[in-house]
C-alpha cells in the first residue's frame, strides 16, 4: 500500500504532465512522438498479422479459384470496352481543352500523381474519426495530401511517420472543404457532421438546388483538386428568416467501409 | 517485477491490436474499451505507483492513435484510474458484477467527458453503438482483470 505522500506526489506529478502535454499539444515539434509510436504500430501490426495473411493468401490464390476462368473472359470483355471508352474520353479532353484556352478561362490544371494505400487501424475514440493508412512520408505522404478512393474523397492527412499516415475523414466536425454545386456551380463549404454525414454550409436560401445535386470539390485553397466527388444533395431546408439553407449531403465514399484509398501527390494550380 | 512489466506491455499491444485494428475491421463505429479493464486490474493487483505510472504511459501511447488533443488521453485515464481506486473503497471490486457495472459506468464517462474537452456530443454516433459498446466494455472488464491478477505474482500485489 502506497503512502498518502507518495499518492499525492504521483497524482501531482500525472497532473503537471498532463497539463504540460496539452499546453505544448498543437505545438508541430511535439506531434512527433505520436508519429513514432504509430510507426512503432505499423511494424508490430505487419509481424503480428503476416503468418494470418500468408495464409489468407494460399487460400485466395491458389485453393479459392474456382471461375477464374470465367471471370477473367469477362474482365477481358471489359478492359476492351474501357479501353474504346477512354480513347473517346482523350478526344473529348483535348476537344474540353481546347475551347478552355479559346475561351480565355482560367483552366484548372492538375498535375498530380495518385498513391495507392491502405486502412490498417481506425481511432481508438468514438468522438473523433480519423484512420491510419500504411503508407507515409517515405512513400511521399505530406500533411494536408488529399486522400480519396474511386467513389471520391475521403480525406486529408493530417500527420506522419516514415510508413504510416494519419487521415482526418471527411465526416469528422473539423473538416472543412470548399466545395460547388456541379449543376448550379453554388460554392459553399462541406463539413462533417460526426454522424456519418455532411452539410453544405454558407449557400444562399434563395439558390435553385435540387435533392440528388452532385457536389464536388471547388479546387479553392489548393488543397483538394477541382471536381472530385464529395457527395449527394439528400436534404435542403429553407427558414425564411435564415440567410443560409441547411442542407445535408450523403458522402459518395462509404466511410464505414473504406479499406483501400489514394493519396493525390502534386500541386493544384489555376483552381477558381 | 521487470518480468511483469513486460507481460503488461505484451497485454497492452494485444489490446491496441484488437482496439484500432481488429473491432474496426468488424465494425467501423463500434469502441470496445480493453484498456478500462487492465486499467480496473490495475487498481486491483498492482501496487498503486505502479498502477498510476502504467495507466499514464500506456494512455499517452494509446494517444498517438486518435485525432484528440495531447493530453486527453493520459488525463482521463488517469482519472478513471483514481476514480476507480476511490470506488475500490467504497464497493468491492473484486466481484465480477460490481466490476461489469463499474465497467459500463467509467465507459460512458469517459466517452462524455472525451467528447466534452473537444467540444463534441459523445453519442453522435447513435446510441445503439455507444449501448452495445459499453455493454461489452462491462463484459470484457472482469476477462482484463483476471488477465492482470494472472500476471501479478500473489507476493507482490
Amino acid at each position: 500500500m502506497a503512502h498518502k505522500g507518495e499518492r499525492i506526489f504521483l497524482v501531482s506529478i500525472s497532473v503537471i504532465l498532463i497539463l504540460i502535454m496539452v499546453s505544448i499539444g498543437s505545438h508541430r515539434y511535439f506531434t512527433g512522438g505520436g508519429s513514432l509510436i504509430r510507426e512503432g504500430y505499423y511494424w508490430i501490426e505487419k509481424t503480428t498479422t503476416a503468418p494470418f495473411k500468408f495464409f489468407s493468401n494460399i487460400w485466395n490464390n491458389y485453393i479459392y479459384l474456382v471461375n477464374t476462368k470465367q471471370e477473367n473472359a469477362l474482365l477481358k470483355k471489359r478492359l476492351a470496352s474501357l479501353k474504346a471508352q477512354y480513347m473517346c474520353s482523350q478526344e473529348l479532353e483535348a476537344e474540353n481543352k481546347r475551347l478552355r484556352s479559346m475561351l480565355e478561362f482560367k483552366r484548372a490544371c492538375y498535375t498530380f500523381k495518385v498513391h495507392p494505400a491502405s486502412v490498417f487501424a481506425q481511432d481508438i475514440s468514438l468522438v473523433f474519426k480519423t484512420v491510419i493508412i500504411d503508407r507515409g512520408s517515405y512513400e511521399g505522404f505530406v500533411k494536408d495530401m488529399p486522400i480519396i478512393n474511386p467513389d471520391g474523397v475521403v480525406g486529408r492527412v493530417i500527420a506522419t511517420s516514415p510508413h504510416t499516415s494519419q487521415v482526418l475523414l471527411i465526416t469528422d466536425p473539423n473538416s472543412a472543404i470548399p466545395a460547388l454545386v456541379k449543376a448550379t456551380r453554388v460554392k459553399g463549404i462541406v463539413k462533417g457532421r460526426g454522424d456519418g454525414g455532411l452539410a453544405l454550409e454558407y449557400i444562399r436560401s434563395s439558390e435553385d438546388l435540387n435533392l440528388g445535386d452532385e457536389v464536388v470539390t471547388s479546387g479553392l485553397l489548393g488543397i483538394f483538386p477541382k471536381g472530385l466527388k464529395i457527395g449527394c444533395i439528400k436534404e435542403i431546408s429553407r427558414d425564411k428568416r435564415k440567410i443560409f439553407a441547411e442542407i445535408l449531403l450523403m458522402p459518395s465514399v462509404e466511410i464505414d467501409k473504406i479499406e483501400d484509398v489514394f493519396g493525390i501527390q502534386g500541386h493544384v494550380e489555376g483552381s477558381d | 517485477m521487470l518480468k511483469v512489466a513486460i507481460k503488461l506491455f505484451g497485454l497492452f499491444l494485444l489490446i491496441l491490436l484488437i482496439e484500432v485494428t481488429i473491432i474496426p475491421s468488424i465494425s467501423s463505429s463500434l469502441r470496445i474499451d480493453l484498456f478500462l479493464g487492465l486499467i480496473m486490474g490495475l487498481v486491483i493487483y498492482a501496487p498503486f505507483t505502479y498502477g498510476v505510472v502504467s495507466t499514464f504511459i500506456f494512455s499517452f501511447l494509446l494517444q498517438a492513435f486518435s485525432g484528440v488533443r495531447l493530453g486527453v488521453f493520459p488525463f482521463v485515464y488517469v482519472g478513471a484510474y483514481l476514480g476507480i481506486e476511490f470506488v475500490k473503497d467504497i464497493i468491492y471490486l473484486e466481484s465480477i458484477v460490481s466490476q461489469v457495472v463499474v465497467a459500463c459506468i467509467f465507459n460512458i464517462l469517459i466517452a462524455s467527458i472525451t467528447g466534452g474537452l473537444m467540444d463534441r456530443w459523445f453519442i453522435e454516433e447513435g446510441l445503439l453503438p455507444l449501448i452495445f459498446g459499453t455493454a461489452l466494455t462491462g463484459l470484457f472488464a472482469p476477462v482484463m482483470t483476471f488477465t492482470i491478477k494472472q500476471l501479478w505474482p500473489a507476493d507482490e500485489s
